[in-house]
């Protein structure tokens, strides 16, 4: 089958490789029909993930079709139509059972490798390196879905792949991130970052009862699609965005603070170079000054909650600014498991049709094109999705 | 309610973890310090060696240093210091336990300690049941899977190779059991010997670590989760 793997910093190359087999007696095979590129994927484009091999299958935003099950496989049957949530849940941990299931702990192969970088394993990730396991991707023709009874959900045939593709990561990942503000009547929420997560919590937000959300950027393109979700921008190149904050928030700030940029944030202000020379050097791996943002602009006792992706070490948190404020962090890989049954039926009842994100529709065979516009936002590019 | 259940299995004799202790006599300098030697004493050999190597040729500090480090880097890996022998000095902690380890190690199952211990003690009989037939299922446990029983089996090896035994407690508030694993080992070479075979990823604290990770992921998943046999690209 065809494949799109990880060779290098900005080294993606579509190859053909053997098709996946049942490994375990609990996974399917499914036949990808849609396959999305995500932001967090050009973390590894850019060489910032560690733990990548050459060869590795990438991607963790797909859909398909049931073509196999292994023989412990009850509930999902050949021919079903499925999307897959990006992270891997056994279902029957402590974790899975409290409804945290990007937590799983039996799912990740190589957990004694995450247990010495992050004191405790996370659960297995699809194509997101193998401290998340190192599982084969979904930018490919076919993939391997352990635990088919857990993670996949059925999509009734009235939705198209475009409409329901998204459940897999971007959605749900937008839709905790405002989940984790603690939405209450008359509240503000900034967003930092207009990418397709952004664009998910901003809609999210407005669904929980945020009384206004406030998106900073500084691409046009993605600040029109914010405003076309009700959102208040912010061109952080051309406004000072503590100023315009204050001012928007009635000087209280945002009772909320969402990171929708993550470990490679830019920025020109001093601390964002600083982070820049750094990173480049790999003496720190991730440049946090959306964070450092939001936690300095946030209001006393407001939350900053974080989707966007977080690697390794940051440097320069004023710590102090969040404990003396009495900030409430919120942050982690998306649950997806526990909003697909909920988000699919906003979808079904005509709520939110997540396929507002899309700008570029592509065969999987020019990945590596999609990759690079997505990277240098070329072309107005906000989201790619990848037909194989 | 049994809330803790012992389930010892007599390998070895615990009498003979403290022999072969003479062999190690000559070691006389404490871990840290030893840690601390085969550093600086790299630094500093490597430090003479690359200031030679610089200048072009050889000169009296360049190969002091040299000599003097790698004196410092052996004091390190041998753990024998001439000096502290001559001086009648051992900084290796009362001579501790060096020799037998006590390695213990813990893991909370999402599974009732009734359950586990019971396992535990019939395992002997269920492998002879299970293994004699082929079909799925099993008479002493019904429903039990084969690849359940395997986890057990190498849990139980593990344990009996080393001589040990294995606690199942239950965990607070209905979150399973918590099986601990204590097992006495005597690495091959002492404290550095139990250094090196951690370094190189197979000494039994990480073997019995592994062990209980696929244990559990067996009890509460069904599975060892892997990726042995999927797909890449050309590497």
């Amino acid at each position: 089958m065809k494949a799109v793997c990880w060779y290098g910093i900005h080294d993606i190359r579509v190859e053909n490789v053997p098709d996946p087999k049942i490994l375990n007696a609990h996974d399917a095979i499914v036949e990808i029909t849609s396959t999305a590129i995500c932001g967090s994927d050009l973390h590894f484009y850019d060489g910032y993930i560690p733990g990548f091999e050459k060869g590795d299958i990438v991607g963790h935003e797909f859909m398909g079709r049931v073509v196999e099950v292994g023989s412990e496989v009850k509930k999902l049957k050949m021919g079903d139509r499925v999307v897959v949530p990006f992270p891997i849940a056994c279902g029957s941990c402590y974790f899975c059972q409290q409804n945290m299931w990007s937590l799983c702990d039996n799912s990740n192969p190589n957990a004694k490798i995450a247990e010495m970088m992050y004191g405790f394993s996370p659960a297995g990730l699809y194509g997101y390196s193998h401290i998340y396991g190192g599982y084969a991707g979904g930018q490919a023709e076919y993939a391997r879905v352990p635990f088919a009874d857990v993670g996949p959900i059925k999509i009734p045939d009235g939705l198209t792949d475009e409409q329901v593709l998204f459940l897999s990561d971007i959605f749900p990942t937008g839709y905790q991130a405002a989940e984790n503000c603690n939405i209450q009547p008359g509240d503000m929420v900034a967003v930092w970052g207009c990418g397709p997560v952004g664009q998910f919590a901003i809609r999210s937000a407005y669904m929980l009862g945020a009384e206004r959300v406030i998106a900073i950027d500084r691409f046009p393109e993605r600040l029109r699609m914010a405003e076309e979700g009700n959102a208040r921008v912010i061109n952080y190149e051309q406004v000072d965005v503590p100023e315009a904050l204050r001012e928007m928030t009635g000087g209280r700030g945002p009772d909320a603070c969402i990171d929708a940029v993550g470990m490679e944030a830019h920025g020109a202000s001093i601390d964002a170079i600083y982070d820049k020379v750094k990173q480049t050097l790999r003496m720190e791996t991730d440049r946090p000054h959306a964070l450092r943002e939001a936690i300095q602009l946030c209001r006393k006792g407001g939350v900053v909650s974080i989707p966007g992706v977080y690697g390794g070490l940051i440097d320069k948190l004023n710590m102090g600014a969040a404990f003396a404020k009495g900030l409430t962090f919120k942050m982690g890989q998306t649950h997806v498991h526990r909003y697909l049954g909920p988000l699919l039926e906003r979808i079904e009842r005509g709520e939110i049709d997540p396929s507002f994100v899309i700008t570029h529709r592509l065969d999987l065979e020019d990945a590596p094109h999609g990759y690079e516009i997505f990277k240098k936002k070329e072309d107005d590019c906000i989201k790619v999705v990848l037909k194989p | 309610m049994v809330s803790t259940q012992t389930a010892n299995v007599q390998v070895q004799d615990r009498g003979n973890l403290q022999q072969n202790r003479s062999g190690m006599s000559s070691v006389n300098v404490g871990q840290v310090e030893r840690w601390a030697s085969l550093l600086a004493g790299g630094v500093t050999a490597l430090f003479g060696v690359v200031r030679d190597i610089r200048r072009g040729k050889p000169s009296g500090v360049g190969v002091t240093l040299a000599c003097l480090g790698s004196g410092i880097l052996y004091r390190g890996a041998s753990g024998h210091s001439f000096i502290y022998q001559a001086l009648g000095i051992d900084t290796t902690a009362n001579n501790q336990s060096a020799q037998s380890v006590r390695v213990e190690k813990v893991v909370t199952v999402n599974r009732s300690p009734e359950e586990l211990s019971h396992f535990w003690t019939n395992l002997d009989a269920a492998q002879q049941s299970e293994f004699a037939t082929t079909s799925p299922g099993n008479s002493a446990f019904p429903g039990v899977q084969k690849n359940e029983l395997e986890a057990w089996e190498t849990l139980k090896k593990t344990v009996s190779a080393h001589g040990g035994y294995v606690e199942f407690e239950r965990a607070p508030d209905e979150r399973g059991t918590e099986v601990k694993v204590i097992l006495f080992y005597t690495p091959p070479a002492g404290n550095i010997g139990r250094t090196v075979t951690k370094l190189l990823g197979n000494s039994p604290e990480q073997q019995i670590t592994e062990d209980l990770r696929r244990f559990k992921a067996m009890m509460e998943a069904g599975e060892i989760p892997t990726i042995e046999g999927q797909p890449s690209g050309p590497k």
